[in-house]
């Protein structure tokens, strides 16, 4: 596909690590941002925004990564879109997991914010 | 007249008083000797006679109603003088040795005298059996053989007596060191057991304190029908165990084991089993001595600082990842140049912040491996790009410390680019642990040589730096947990300790072997070595 990323959904719950990547991935790379603080948060957003992939950290408190992604493919605009896990549980078998979920990529925690956004373009290069 | 004394009275007198019998009770078997004696020699009287230093005492004394009188008096003294020969007194009154005794002058009025010596095996004359009459008389000589005989019989009975006792007293000692054995190991935080090298580990000895282990008493574990420890193992440490101390019983070396059994609830309990073989002089195993206690304690405070470790790691990792994101940003050049000072200032605490994120990592990463949840994925892939990934990954860490990494391979050329079956994500974190050590202990301007050396079948893979190298007393402590030279270099050169300590994990995991070489003063080499699988064949079995 040749449509380049520009939107991307965040969910993140921690502030600082948010606002780092944000950082990044907006006001340097100049992508077109949504973040959200929870599952539920980003449950609400998600179908407004139309997102071209959606960023997604695994531990979070109430709804985790996994079970947010199974709420947002519930909705007939989200079943296609993209998802890129953040995990710190990078050992084969637990990425296999990820991706069995219908993951596109897994990005490592902590992340490295001098390459994130490269990481994510050539993840989105892969669809 | 009084009896002189014999030559060897006082080694006569010392083996008297070992026989233990002066002052005993009467015995059946003495009184029939002496009643015996009495018949055969048609007499009323006949006694059994030890000489004591200054008595005679009777152990057996038929038809006299005295248990010693005084050594002047005795007949007896006399009759020990001569210890191969009866002393026989016809008529008392007639012999000048004895005319003016008071037992002949007075009660019981011996007239008729005759004592065969008790002559010992050593040739000590301790007494006599003798037979006393009150009128004269003449002795027949089959009278004297009879009496020569039941003497030899009275010597018999106090062999026999002497023998017992010391039987006796071994035995009491033996029970004794038993109890106290007993005692030992009943006072044991475990089983103590002898057992035989078989399949069952069939027992020869195992202490009772196995049932507060097992819930099972002692005995059940012994005979026919026994239960046997490893039907109580936990069945996915059964071959575990029996690997371990059929290798440690090859190598004649002890073993220590660490497994689960079942308790007396149920419930599986950690084992620590320490054994060793014992060998006859020939080498061959006679049976298997050892010890098991009960470790789920140690294991339980284990886990809960393992849990602790991991938990207190993984919060601590959040907060780092926004400081070292934060500082990379800035340091980056990302959101602009900042004044040269707050630069500075900035790249040390981003160094800082990076290194505790190494620890934390390196902690993980320990914690992992000792829980046994981390995967090693092998995969048969090349060596070669695997290591210039490394030198490439590592080239900056180099680079801010003046120190420039150089590759070489030393191998046939049909077989570059090395195959090797190992999880290439691994092996980098071994390189770079390698890579950052060689370069933290180089002088400034240093080089590091990174080596890929072919050997028989395998594969070396060296780096070679120019530091100070590593000191005798450090050396056996390398690949231990949380060591570094010394605390200083700690200090000066960061780290966290565990890197080498990971990395001989890491490598073994793979199926390699990891080391150094090093002369002080000389810089050291790190090498890995693991198996090539340029063929197919070569590959381990599983891809």
């Amino acid at each position: 596909m040749t449509q380049e990323l520009s939107r991307i959904l965040y969910v993140e719950d921690d502030p600082d690590i948010q606002a780092i990547a944000m950082m990044v991935l907006e006001t340097i790379h100049g992508f077109v941002m949504e973040a959200c603080s929870s599952g539920a948060e980003a449950l609400q957003k998600a179908v407004a925004f139309k997102p071209d992939l959606i960023l997604l950290d695994v531990m979070m408190p109430g709804m985790d990564g996994p079970e947010t992604l199974k709420h947002l493919r519930a909705f007939p605009e989200m079943v296609a879109v993209p998802v890129v896990f953040m995990t710190a549980k990078v050992q084969p078998q637990e990425v296999q997991g990820y991706l069995n979920l219908g993951a596109l990529g897994v990005i490592a925690k902590p992340f490295d914010p001098m390459t994130l956004a490269q990481q994510l373009v050539s993840i989105w290069e892969k669809r | 007249m009084k009896a002189a004394l014999p030559g060897n009275e006082l080694t006569r007198l010392a083996h008297l008083h070992a026989l233990n019998i002066l002052d005993t009770g009467r015995e059946q078997s003495f009184d029939d000797l002496a009643q015996l004696a009495a018949m055969i020699c048609e007499v009323p009287i006949a006694l059994v006679s030890l000489i004591d230093h200054e008595r005679q005492w009777f152990k057996s004394c038929i038809g006299l109603d005295v248990t010693e009188t005084p050594r002047d008096l005795a007949f007896c003294a006399h009759a020990i003088l001569q210890p191969g020969d009866l002393l026989v007194v016809e008529d008392a009154i007639r012999d000048p040795r004895f005319s003016d005794n008071p037992l002949v002058l007075g009660e019981p009025h011996i007239r008729f005298y005759a004592g065969a010596p008790l002559v010992s095996e050593e040739g000590y004359a301790f007494g006599t059996l003798c037979v006393i009459d009150t009128t004269p008389r003449r002795f027949g000589s089959s009278q004297a053989m009879a009496l020569k005989l039941l003497a030899g019989q009275v010597i018999q009975l106090l062999e026999l007596r002497e023998a017992n006792q010391a039987l006796q007293a071994s035995q009491l000692q033996l029970q004794e060191r038993s109890e106290q054995l007993n005692t030992i190991l009943s006072n044991f935080p475990g089983a103590v057991y002898r057992c035989l090298n078989d399949a069952r580990w069939t027992m020869l000895y195992l202490s009772d304190k196995v049932e507060q282990l097992t819930g099972y008493p002692s005995t059940r574990f012994m005979g026919d029908g026994a239960l046997s420890i490893s039907d109580i193992t936990h069945p996915e440490d059964v071959p575990m165990v029996y690997q371990q101390v059929q290798e440690a019983l090859r190598q004649q070396q002890a073993f220590q084991i660490i497994y689960r059994l079942r308790d007396g609830n149920g419930d599986w309990c950690w084992i620590e089993e320490l054994g060793c073989g014992v060998f006859d002089a020939s080498g061959a195993l006679k049976y298997i001595d050892g010890f098991i206690w009960d470790i789920s304690e140690r294991k339980r405070a284990e886990q809960i600082k393992n849990d602790f470790v991991s938990a207190v790691s993984h919060e601590l990792r959040t907060p780092l990842t926004a400081i070292s994101g934060s500082l990379g940003l800035i340091v980056g050049g990302m959101l602009g140049a900042p004044p040269e000072k707050m630069q500075n200032m900035l790249v040390i605490a981003h160094k800082n912040a990076l290194r505790l994120t190494q620890l934390i990592n390196d902690l993980l990463d320990m914690e992992k491996l000792i829980a046994g949840k981390m995967g090693f994925d092998l995969e048969r892939q090349p060596l070669v790009p695997i290591i210039e990934q490394s030198l490439e990954t590592n080239k900056a860490y180099a680079d801010s410390f003046n120190v420039s990494l150089h590759l070489s391979v030393c191998a046939n050329e049909q077989d570059v680019p090395l195959m090797v079956s190992l999880d290439a994500h691994r092996l980098q974190q071994v390189m770079a642990n390698f890579i950052s050590n060689a370069v933290k202990y180089s002088p400034p301007q240093g080089r590091v040589e990174i080596q890929l050396i072919q050997l028989q079948g395998e594969v070396k893979i060296t780096v070679v730096d120019h530091g100070p190298g590593i000191s005798e007393e450090f050396r056996e402590r390398l690949f231990q947990k949380f060591t570094q030279a010394d605390s200083s270099a700690s200090r000066q050169r960061g780290g966290t300790g565990l890197g080498l300590a990971i990395s001989k994990t890491f490598v073994e995991r793979m199926h390699g072997r990891i080391g150094f070489d090093s002369i002080p003063g000389q810089g050291a080499t790190f090498y890995a070595i693991f198996p090539l699988a340029n063929r197919a064949t070569d590959l381990v079995p599983h891809h």
